[in-house]
């Protein structure tokens, strides 16, 4: 992302410029669906917090004050829809899944043959994250990738500070063993 | 009860956030915990791998643009919520200010009347 580029566009945006709300939307939908991938952990739910943040951010983009970066922002609005997807689907998830229903994994990392291959340490973390509780998944990756702090990561994700706090350190330790247990322990 | 490593590790994960109010007796317990240390050490390297996360983007499917622009221009068709809003209590503004002028037309009659001036 070009920040220069992003903020002409955004002020642009901000005076009701629709043209220049789909030129910021081109520029950020990639960094937008890889954060909402990351927080929801399947395509299907990543497409349609990337479609709702978006509309959201059209709405609100008039009260964009510009206090932190638009990225920041959009990240924020990223989290608390992945937050409400989540919330939706574990309301859902006992109707959908049955005691017959075969659960396919669809992820690449999980093909044997593609994960004894996998040996980039990128690729064996984004596993690892994905194997994560999306509630724990969605603090860390605030957190440890896209360096959100505490408090906004909180609010977005409608939890206590401390909550989050403790979400983090759990996920933490699970990655940690998840990628350094056994023969991965000098792995990275 | 956690374990001494467990415990350990949940220390170190206190330590690494810099965020985090550590208590003296945890630091000092770091500095001096030989696996402590080594736990902070392994913390780190998966903390630094995370944020190289950062820069690397997962290629979203080729027709997500598309929708998102479809998806925002009928958006942009729908009257926004405000104005939407506006129209609906519209009627009810103008019959509140309507009554409010006929009331102090009736008012002003009524003390030209007492005072005799029709």
């Amino acid at each position: 992302m070009n920040p220069p580029e992003i903020a002409r566009y955004v002020e642009a945006a901000r005076r009701g410029d629709h043209e220049a709300f789909e030129q910021l939307v081109r520029l950020t939908y990639r960094d937008t669906y890889t954060l909402a991938y990351r927080l929801t952990g399947n395509d299907e739910d990543a497409r349609d917090v990337v479609q709702e943040t978006y509309l959201r951010t059209y709405r609100s983009i008039g009260r964009f004050r510009g206090d932190s970066q638009f990225s920041t922002w959009l990240y924020r609005i990223t989290a608390n829809c992945a937050a409400s997807a989540s919330a939706r689907s574990a309301r859902h998830r006992h109707a959908e899944l049955g005691p017959d229903t075969t659960v396919i994994d669809g992820r690449a990392d999980h093909d044997p043959a593609q994960y004894a291959d996998a040996t980039s340490l990128r690729m064996r973390l984004e596993a690892a994250i994905a194997e994560l509780p999306p509630r724990l998944r969605q603090v860390v990756v605030l957190r440890d990738v896209y360096e959100l702090p505490h408090d906004q990561i909180a609010e977005e994700l409608g939890i206590s500070e401390s909550a989050a706090k403790v979400r983090l350190h759990r996920a933490r330790r699970m990655l940690r063993d998840r990628l350094f247990s056994g023969d991965q322990r000098h792995a990275i | 009860m956690p374990s001494e490593s467990g415990r350990c590790r949940d220390i170190v994960s206190e330590v690494l956030d810099e965020t985090s109010v550590v208590s003296l007796t945890h630091r000092q317990h770091v500095e001096h915990c030989a696996e402590c240390r080594r736990e902070l050490e392994v913390q780190r390297a998966v903390r630094s791998s995370m944020r190289v996360l950062r820069t690397a983007t997962i290629e979203p499917p080729g027709d997500l643009l598309t929708g998102l622009y479809d998806e925002l221009r009928r958006c942009a068709a729908l009257p926004s919520r405000r104005l939407a809003r506006l129209v609906r209590v519209a009627p009810y503004v103008g019959g509140v200010l309507a009554a409010g002028a006929a009331g102090a037309v009736l008012a002003g009659r009524t003390r030209r009347t007492r005072f005799g001036i029709i």
